[in-house]
């Protein structure tokens, strides 16, 4: 069934898809033309401050990290476009899964995973 | 960097055509044909899976192949597993459990190759009560026009998600197989609709998986970016052609990609990287 929220969901992973692909490719030109950035800043904090410091690496862990995170923005769509069809149990199982999701994906993203930005 | 892509190209194509992401070709490919670190080529791994997920159910969405309220009960299902076989492995005998899910794998590609016709579009039969009221019932296209087909045993399919995620967590591997496996047979889904559904699914699993590799350091920029890329280009391609592939294709693929999965897995716990 090809309805609303189906076409909701295939645009919120195209962009996701399309966003991470122009960071990577981006990402891959300008550590070809520069050649010198072996850093690989693995929290959100770690790669704000890279790309400040204009490191390649940081924008190609950006674009990945926005591939990661694509999925969860997912279910998050589909949970409220659930909510909003009236088919409230399947919308608060999927908003049950984006809160396993998001515990995993805070804890990684603050660092407590043991990364060290 | 670009035969990496290349390859990359060829995993994301499998994995959109099969619901399996194509982790079984991206890891062998970068261990043995590039030589990189396992825990590395994990990480790009899961990478790829990820970038095949979301590049081809954007495509399988539009086209109304994926089931997306059956995606969403059985990713709760699955991502409890997850949590729940993190939590019990030290108290398990993974090995054993490994070996058997080998066995199962056997099995599964050998019954995959063996049914020849398609069924479960009994749009007209008795299906699951508990999917009626959850309304997981839905269409499949196919070259005659929609399909309607009723979903069966949900309990069931749920808990073959339950271990699906136990697995995943355990041997790293079984989710996209497993889940597959359960919608096709116990679910008695369409294979397509299944193949799609999964294809659904395992990006959520894998970017549960991902964002600990991230964490890590385990996931290194320029071996993950292309190989993203790769799966991006190569999942459209896959989404393109499960439209015009005759399932029984389809089916054989799927079948081979188990086998494989089957064999890395039983080499990987004989040489005792299953612990």
């Amino acid at each position: 069934m090809n309805g609303a929220l189906e076409r909701m969901l295939s645009r919120v992973l195209m962009v996701g898809v399309v966003l991470a692909a122009l960071m990577c490719v981006s990402a891959m030109v300008w550590h070809l033309a520069d050649g010198t950035d072996g850093t690989k800043p693995n929290t959100a904090g770690g790669i704000v401050r890279a790309l400040g410091q204009g490191k390649p690496m940081a924008l190609a862990q950006a674009g990945i990290l926005v591939l990661v995170l694509t999925p969860m923005v997912r279910v998050l769509v589909t949970a409220v476009g659930l909510w909003a069809k009236g088919a409230r149990i399947v919308a608060l199982i999927a908003a049950s899964t984006l809160a396993i999701l998001a515990a995993g994906i805070a804890g990684v993203l603050g660092g407590g995973w043991g990364g060290a930005g | 960097m670009v035969l990496i892509l290349v390859g990359s190209v060829a995993a994301g194509c499998l994995g959109a055509l099969t619901g399996l992401g194509g982790g079984v070709v991206v890891v062998p490919m970068l261990v043995l044909g590039f030589g990189v670190e396992l825990r590395l080529a994990v990480g790009a791994s899961l990478v790829a899976v990820i970038a095949t997920s979301c590049s081809s159910s954007a495509g399988f969405l539009r086209g109304g192949f994926v089931n997306v309220r059956v995606s969403t009960v059985l990713e709760f299902a699955t991502a409890m597993g997850a949590v729940l076989g993190a939590v019990l492995s030290p108290w398990l005998p993974v090995r054993t459990i490994s070996l058997l899910f080998c066995a199962v794998l056997f099995w599964s590609a050998w019954q995959t190759i063996r049914q020849r016709a398609e069924r479960g579009l009994d749009g007209a039969g008795s299906g699951d009560p508990l999917a009626v009221r959850l309304g997981l019932d839905a269409a499949v296209p196919s070259r005659t026009g929609p399909v309607h087909y009723r979903v069966h045993r949900v309990i069931p399919g749920v808990l073959a998600m339950l271990g699906a995620g136990v697995l995943s967590a355990l041997v790293g591997v079984g989710g996209g197989v497993v889940k597959v496996l359960a919608m096709d047979r116990l679910m008695r889904m369409p294979f397509k609709a299944s193949t799609t559904t999964s294809n659904l699914m395992i990006g959520v699993t894998a970017a549960a998986s991902a964002g600990v590799y991230f964490g890590r350091g385990q996931v290194e920029p320029m071996l993950a970016a292309p190989v993203a890329l790769g799966a991006i280009i190569g999942a459209a391609v896959g989404a393109k052609l499960l439209a015009v592939v005759p399932v029984r294709k389809v089916r054989l693929v799927f079948a081979a990609l188990v086998l494989a999965t089957g064999v890395q897995l039983l080499v990987r716990t004989l040489m005792g990287g299953v612990e």
